[in-house]
């Protein structure tokens, strides 16, 4: 491990909790496979990084999550796993859960609605994963868009799968912030994914005034964009040091250490 | 090593667009922020010519910054046949003589635009004066997130206007499929690293197409200044492609004094 630790990016710890891996239809990436992950959060000064991969969002869901957990195991202690459920085979998502989980790489769930049709979060498909994040205690991230689910319906999975850790993609920008602020305040399982947050001056710096700011991730999206951008406007965000330190890492190992990541 | 330059900034009072972010800067508040980060220089608009009216905002901008040295002038343009802007040949007198070095265009139809067609039958005298003045032409198209620029109109440009340096800001992260192609076959097309988000990106279109065609932007105050620094510091590429991309290329396009 060869980490750029110089300033800014010199802090005790920093975990990209939204990441992917490998190549995507709609375009162009160099670099995407884990070899080319691990160059860039050298150069960045990540230390892990939670992933999922794009074959399993947008293609073959099981294929993907064996892309996953064939980077996790080439490095094991820098990348961990989001095993990605596909609510178009609901007869299977229990099994791949089971699945993923067995293989000792993944630490939480990931769910793409909208590369998945549109599904709505609390439609049957994605009922036995909610119960399985729920019984785990699992982080599940899920995408959110201007063309997907309220605000309404993540608080009322949160309140009912109240033991599963659910992170809001992207902010939840799409979804409106006072809506958004309101929802993290209101339910102790909900945090804020920052990925997209962060392509502008000041929105972390809202963000942390308006809801607990030990529930903010830092996220990158990396390689769907780069994650430079995004963690450098974190680092010179007009914020405390310590908010910046809990934000980019230690709010990460709090949530993941109850999934093992390693 | 060249002066740090950023290529993308903005001052003045802006309607906002978005409930956060920073709505206002000053002169001041700019040149602290460049201090803060580490960026010698900045290419700076006003945001007056970019949401109301470029006539206005030109002038703002040119009082704003006349005794700044640090902040490179750019100046925003419309056609002229409808007289809301000077005609072309008053380009000269008007901009350059006052120190402007680089011009923007906002030519996109949506309702944050200035639409109009940049084409040679409405933009094309405006393009012959940037050409033979070698006065580069940064074209914002309002690119957010999915979006792609026009590219036959941003080919259509190049091919008529070989000798006018064209700068590309906000390509986003999904376009490199189009880019190439016009990298590849137009050596005056360069690249804001501002909002080229594609991961390894600046890495790739360095090995591919060397460093000069890429310039260190930030879009600040709406976007993070240190956070393109960074972008651009960590890229892993040769100190020496650095180096321009941070400031050598874009003290070349400007033939500002220090470009080597």
């Amino acid at each position: 491990m060869s980490l750029c630790k110089d300033p800014p990016s010199n802090l005790a710890l920093i975990i990209d909790a939204h990441a992917h891996l490998g190549a995507f239809r709609n375009f162009h990436i160099p670099g995407h496979d884990a070899d080319g992950l691990i160059a860039a959060m050298d150069s960045f000064g990540i230390d892990r990084t939670v992933l999922s991969a794009h074959a399993a969002i947008s293609s073959d869901v099981r294929r993907g999550n064996d892309e996953t957990t064939q980077a996790v195991r080439a490095f094991p202690d820098r990348l961990a796993g989001y095993c990605v459920v596909n609510p178009n085979y609901p007869d299977e998502v229990a099994e791949e859960l089971d699945r993923c989980f067995a293989s000792g790489c993944f630490v939480g769930i990931k769910l793409h609605p909208e590369l998945h049709g549109d599904y709505p979060l609390d439609g049957p498909g994605y009922q036995p994963m909610w119960a399985f994040a729920n019984d785990r205690r699992l982080p599940v991230l899920t995408h959110t868009y201007f063309g997907g689910d309220r605000i309404e319906v993540i608080e009322l999975l949160a309140q009912t799968y109240g033991d599963s850790q659910i992170l809001i993609g992207h902010a939840g920008l799409d979804l409106g912030l006072d809506q958004v602020a309101a929802a993290v305040n209101d339910h102790d399982n909900l945090w804020l994914e920052l990925c997209g947050a962060l392509s502008f001056r000041g929105h972390v710096e809202v963000l942390a005034e308006r809801v607990p700011v030990e529930r903010l991730l830092l996220g990158t999206d990396m390689p769907f964009i780069n994650a430079a951008s995004q963690l450098g406007t974190l680092l010179f965000a007009d914020l405390p040091r310590e908010d910046i330190e809990k934000i980019a890492g230690g709010n990460a190992r709090v949530l993941f250490e109850r999934s093992a990541l390693p | 090593m060249s002066s740090v330059i950023d290529a993308e900034t903005w001052i003045g009072r802006s309607s906002g667009g978005t409930p956060v972010g920073v709505h206002h800067l000053t002169v001041d508040a700019l040149l602290a922020e460049m201090d803060r980060v580490g960026v010698d220089r900045a290419c700076v608009h006003h945001v007056v010519a970019r949401e109301h009216d470029p006539t206005t905002g030109n002038e703002l901008l040119l009082e704003a910054v006349a005794d700044q040295p640090r902040l490179v002038p750019v100046a925003t343009l419309l056609p002229h046949h409808t007289g809301e802007f000077m005609h072309p040949r008053d380009y000269r007198e008007r901009l350059f003589d006052r120190g402007v070095r680089m011009v923007r265009v906002q030519p996109a139809a949506d309702l944050h635009s200035h639409r109009f067609p940049l084409r040679e039958w409405a933009f094309g005298p405006a393009l012959a004066v940037l050409e033979d003045a070698r006065v580069p032409l940064v074209i914002d198209f309002g690119l957010f997130r999915r979006a792609e620029p026009p590219w036959d109109t941003v080919a259509a440009v190049l091919a008529e206007h070989p000798d006018l340096p064209v700068i590309l800001p906000e390509i986003q992260a999904r376009n490199n499929r189009s880019l190439y192609p016009l990298l590849e076959r137009y050596p005056s097309l360069v690249v804001q690293s501002q909002g080229y988000f594609v991961h390894n990106g600046i890495e790739d279109l360095v090995t591919r197409f060397g460093p000069d065609r890429v310039v260190l932007a930030s879009g600040f105050p709406t976007k993070s200044m240190g956070g393109a620094l960074f972008h651009v510091e960590r890229a892993l590429i040769a100190d020496s492609a650095r180096d321009q991309i941070l400031g050598g290329n874009l003290a070349r396009l400007l033939r500002l004094e220090d470009a080597s």
